[in-house]
């Protein structure tokens, strides 16, 4: 035991001992050493130096101890001259010290490490540091990740490579770019600088660059790529500043030039070094495919070479994009360079890739077709369509994803449709009609299709034929689909026929009309009144015209009988449209009823029919809240003006008045009850359901103006059940009814403002209702 | 438009899908045959005939005409079938067939029956060059013949396919041999030609009751009655 200190008597004290006697007791305690030491503290050094000593025969290897004690020693020599024998000492401990830290044990690694590195022993702490994390088994005390052990290696040897000479820096680093592979970035450019920094300028940029062309993030490229253009840049920057202090020769001329050169490059391969990064990782995007030919635009040879490594990598199964469209440019790139037998050879090849979907097939053999077309090579069209509509030795569905989509393309839409188009133009009747039977066999039509077929036999004078196609594709498809099949055919039935054939077209509207929805039954209904019009009977005509006002949507239904009143005015005379006016009234929403009325009492008038006119208004006063459609009261009153005398007035305004009021009681009862309702929230717990107690405002005012809400619908009047037009004797006491309520006071012809009005008292008042004997015998029209 | 220099497809490309390809029709498989045009899906080769059922003494007159010419050095087959060939061999696609035979049968059923006599030997080639033929030509009833071709060619118009031969020559083709022998048949026509007419029963035989015309389209044959 060499440097212990001077030959000092130990003498104990008397407080040493119990210390003493637990360091007897566990000479192997670390805890008790320490214990011991620090109470002696404050003892002279050489005795806590010695207790250091005795502590370190019996635990060399313990790290926290040399560290202490080396601490304090190199304290110990603090401020002394260099040369004092004193620090020779401190070596020698520091000597002694790391030839026990060999024998570590891993736990203490990482403090020796740091303690290495802070006595600038990098080499060491390199070694060390990639033992440890070579070890699978180390776990850090830090709690530190192997990757960042590596990263703490890694930094340590990048930056230090003249200092740390023990390690392969490269194989270490090249290690970690297999283990810690989403971290490839940073370990790449780890790597190149390890070698910038060691002045290998070479072999940094030759790291550069196996990186950019390996790594297969867009975030790792990004990392590699800025830190390469960060070097050559710094490298220029770095050249032009020795050559302005020491002074330009050409030599420095030229190498100036080859970096700026190499730098210009470097930017300028970045969107295809890009690109190349994208397709390493999903070589079957096609999109970036496309991308990639397009940077090499203006160079034929790499294009041809890009399309055929993209033909050949993407896997139409795995393909992001539509596969076939690399095919077709391919195809495409060769038509415009002028070399057409070699767009067909692609193409040729392209109808033999197992593309996942049919229509991908279909693409193919139409933009091949296409391209004949281009040429003019219209036979050459017309005969690929026909292979491609070809039979294959081995059917398959069309859907059935496991026969390849050679065997299924046959069913293809597509491809019938084009060949439908090029047999129109270049083939014979005969040769397009069969294309379009046989697009029907194969229960691969439209509505479209049945009607194009139907158009082309048409154009060739085949009428029945035509005829024929249309009811086949009735026979194909339903509503909704089928409605342009059935609008086409019969207005081309009847342009064809006219009324030569008028119960076959009766047979077909009905059949039309069976399941038509309202949505579409408009039009047909309008065509068939318009047939029997003109080729059939008047009242067939107008039956027609009913059927339709009841089946048509009812937004529509408004319009439907405007067109019915208005033929049967044209056909019969306008008396005859008295029982439609009637209906429509009945059945039409407010707004067109009112409207309804308005004309029909019009008309009324015109016959010179007052007393009808009036009760037509009278009915309609039912609808008219004076407040939001006064000009109906305006109406009535003129026409009052014009035909009436003060008795109707007053009538008029009585009317006037009671409707009014049935329109404010229910507002008016509703609103103030609702005031009541938000001011009396909380003392009517009462007044809530039962078991709803304790529920907040807003709930009490809610449900209280769901009850107002429900007796008011209770209440409301409703004018089209009560009266009815004149039918019966009931009417007349309803009408009765009504004006009583009405106000009994002064008769004022000018119109009365709305007011809170009370309960009337009864008034004789002498209704006077129509006598149905007026209406004769329209009543049941 | 600027011409570039011609960029040849690559050879990957082109030895792209080669398992897939069409295979190429073995002539060894067809007797030394060659077809006249390629083989394609949806193609359906067409014949529109009179067929001739041929009674056992007819066979034994072929056989008579083939040993003769065997002796001479000109070894011919016998063909397993006869007919009288109403139209040239078309194409038809497959979905113009029922249209097509429905087209003939239609015009069909406005003939009546007929016959006609086949007994003038005739030296034939096939257009390729590549067969040649020894037929019996019709020499009487071609008239009927005419007028059901002309029909015939209307329907083949209809689908723009080849009508018959301007002024054909109605034969029923009974030997063939590869390659065009023409010149030596010929020399010999007029031996064969007494064989014929020496035969015993001859006129009957060689006489032929027409009453339907058929139509055979790839593997499926169709039958027009006639009145």
């Amino acid at each position: 035991m060499s440097g212990s200190s001077q030959k000092a008597d130990v003498t104990f004290e008397e407080d040493d001992l119990p210390y003493e006697e637990e360091i007897i007791r566990n000479p192997y305690s670390v805890k008790c050493w320490i214990r011991y030491i620090e109470y002696k503290q404050s003892a002279p050094k050489h005795v806590v130096n010695m207790i250091y000593e005795r502590a370190l025969k019996e635990l060399p290897g313990s790290y926290k101890l040399w560290y202490n004690y080396l601490k304090q020693r190199r304290k110990q020599v603090k401020g002394k001259c260099i040369t004092d024998p004193a620090f020779e000492e401190v070596n020698n401990c520091h000597e002694r010290a790391l030839v026990f830290m060999h024998k570590l044990s891993p736990e203490n690694a990482e403090e020796y490490i740091e303690y290495l590195h802070s006595i600038d022993r990098l080499d060491e702490a390199a070694v060390r540091l990639a033992a440890i994390v070579n070890d699978e088994s180390f776990v850090s005390k830090e709690g530190k990740s192997n990757y960042q052990l590596w990263h703490e290696l890694c930094r340590l040897i990048s930056t230090n490579p003249d200092k740390v000479k023990s390690l392969n820096v490269g194989a270490i680093i090249r290690g970690g770019l297999t283990r810690f592979t989403d971290q490839l970035g940073k370990l790449w450019c780890s790597l190149a600088d390890y070698y910038i920094r060691s002045g290998h300028f070479e072999k940094a940029r030759d790291v550069y660059e196996e990186a950019i062309q390996t790594v297969m993030t867009v975030r790792d490229f990004t990392q590699v790529f800025d830190s390469y253009a960060q070097f050559e840049e710094s490298m220029i920057a770095a050249k032009m500043e020795t050559t302005a202090e020491m002074g330009q020769a050409e030599e420095d001329d030229i190498d100036l030039e080859l970096r700026l050169a190499r730098f210009e490059q470097l930017i300028n391969r970045r969107p295809l070094l890009l690109n190349s990064v994208l397709l390493r990782q999903n070589p079957h995007n096609v999109h970036e495919w496309h991308k990639r030919v397009k940077l090499y635009e203006g160079k034929p040879r790499e294009i041809i070479s890009t399309y055929t490594e993209s033909v050949q990598t993407v896997d139409p199964l795995k393909a992001t994009g539509k596969p076939h469209s690399l095919w077709v440019s391919f195809a495409k790139f060769y038509e415009e360079n002028g070399q057409i037998q070699d767009a067909r050879t692609i193409f040729e090849k392209a109808t033999k890739v197992n593309f996942k979907h049919v229509d991908d097939l279909a693409g193919v053999w139409c933009e091949y077709g296409e391209m004949e077309l281009r040429h003019e090579n219209y036979d050459e069209a017309l005969r690929l369509l026909r292979r491609a509509t070809a039979v294959p030795a081995r059917k398959a569905e069309y859907f059935d994803s496991t026969e390849p989509v050679q065997n299924r393309v046959y069913k293809s839409l597509k491809v019938w449709s084009m060949l439908a188009d090029l047999e129109e133009s270049l083939g014979t009747f005969k040769s397009t009609k069969a294309v379009y039977d046989r697009i029907i066999d194969l229960r691969i039509a439209t509505p479209q299709i049945i009607i194009n077929y139907a158009m082309f036999l048409e154009e060739h004078n085949y009428f029945e034929e035509s005829f024929k196609a249309y009811e086949r594709g009735i026979a194909l498809f339903r509503w909704p689909n089928v409605y342009d099949i059935w609008n086409t055919y019969l207005t081309k039935f009847i342009d064809r026929y006219g009324g030569k054939k008028l119960e076959r077209a009766r047979d077909l509207f009905e059949q039309a009309l069976d399941r038509c929805p309202p949505k579409f039954a408009k039009t047909i209904y309008l065509l068939y009144a318009k047939l029997e019009e003109e080729y059939g009977l008047a009242r067939h005509a107008m039956a027609v015209y009913e059927r339709a006002t009841k089946a048509v949507e009812p937004l529509e239904q408004y319009e439907m009988y405007n067109i019915y009143i208005k033929r049967a005015a044209e056909i019969y005379g306008v008396t005859h449209t008295r029982g439609i006016y009637e209906r429509a009234i009945e059945v039409l929403p407010d707004e067109h009823a009112r409207d309804m009325c308005l004309r029909f009492s019009d008309m009324e008038c015109k016959l010179g029919e007052i007393d009808r006119a009036r009760s037509i208004y009278s009915y309609c006063s039912q609808l008219c809240d004076p407040r939001i459609t006064p000009s109906f009261w305006q109406m009535w009153k003129e026409f009052e003006i014009r035909h009436g005398n003060e008795d109707t007035i007053r009538e008029m305004l009585r009317i006037k008045r009671s409707v009014q009021a049935t329109y404010n009681t229910q507002v008016n009862f509703m609103s103030s009850q609702m005031l009541k309702a938000s001011t009396n929230a909380t003392g009517t717990v009462s007044d809530l359901a039962p078991g709803q107690s304790g529920m907040d405002d807003m709930k009490l005012l809610e449900q209280k103006a769901q009850q107002l809400a429900e007796e008011a619908e209770r209440e409301k009047p409703k004018p089209k059940d009560k009266i009815l037009f004149v039918r019966s004797d009931a009417s007349r006491d309803e009408l009765a009814e009504l004006t009583k309520q009405a106000n009994p006071d002064e008769i004022d012809i000018d119109d009365d403002d709305d007011e809170d009005e009370d309960e009337p008292d009864e008034v004789p008042l002498e209704q006077k209702a129509v006598p149905s004997a007026v209406f004769g015998g329209l009543k049941d029209d | 438009r600027v011409q570039f220099q011609r960029l040849p497809v690559p050879e990957s490309v082109m030895g792209m899908f080669k398992e897939l390809e069409e295979e190429l029709d073995d002539s060894v498989q067809h007797d030394g045959r060659i077809r006249s045009f390629p083989h394609q899906r949806g193609n359906w080769s067409t014949l529109v005939y009179l067929e001739y059922y041929p009674e056992v003494e007819f066979v034994e007159l072929i056989d008579l005409l083939l040993t003769h010419l065997q002796m001479h050095k000109l070894p011919m087959a016998r063909l397993a079938e006869f007919h009288i060939s109403l139209s040239q061999t078309v194409v038809l696609r497959y979905h113009w067939i029922n249209i097509f035979v429905e087209s003939l049968k239609e015009k069909m059923t406005s003939f009546d029956r007929f016959y006609c006599v086949s007994d003038k030997v005739k030296i034939y080639i096939n257009q390729e060059k590549t067969r040649t033929f020894v037929a019996l030509e019709v020499s009487a009833g071609s008239c009927y013949l005419q007028e059901i071709v002309n029909e015939v060619d209307k329907s083949m118009k209809e689908f723009d396919l080849k009508t018959y031969y301007k002024k054909p020559s109605f034969h029923i083709s009974v030997a063939w041999c590869l390659g065009d022998v023409t010149a030596e048949l010929e020399k010999h026509q007029q031996e064969l030609q007494a064989i014929v007419d020496r035969f015993e029963n001859g006129a009957r035989i060689l006489r032929m009751f027409a009453d339907q015309v058929r139509c055979k389209t790839g593997n499926k044959i169709f039958s027009f009655p006639l009145r």
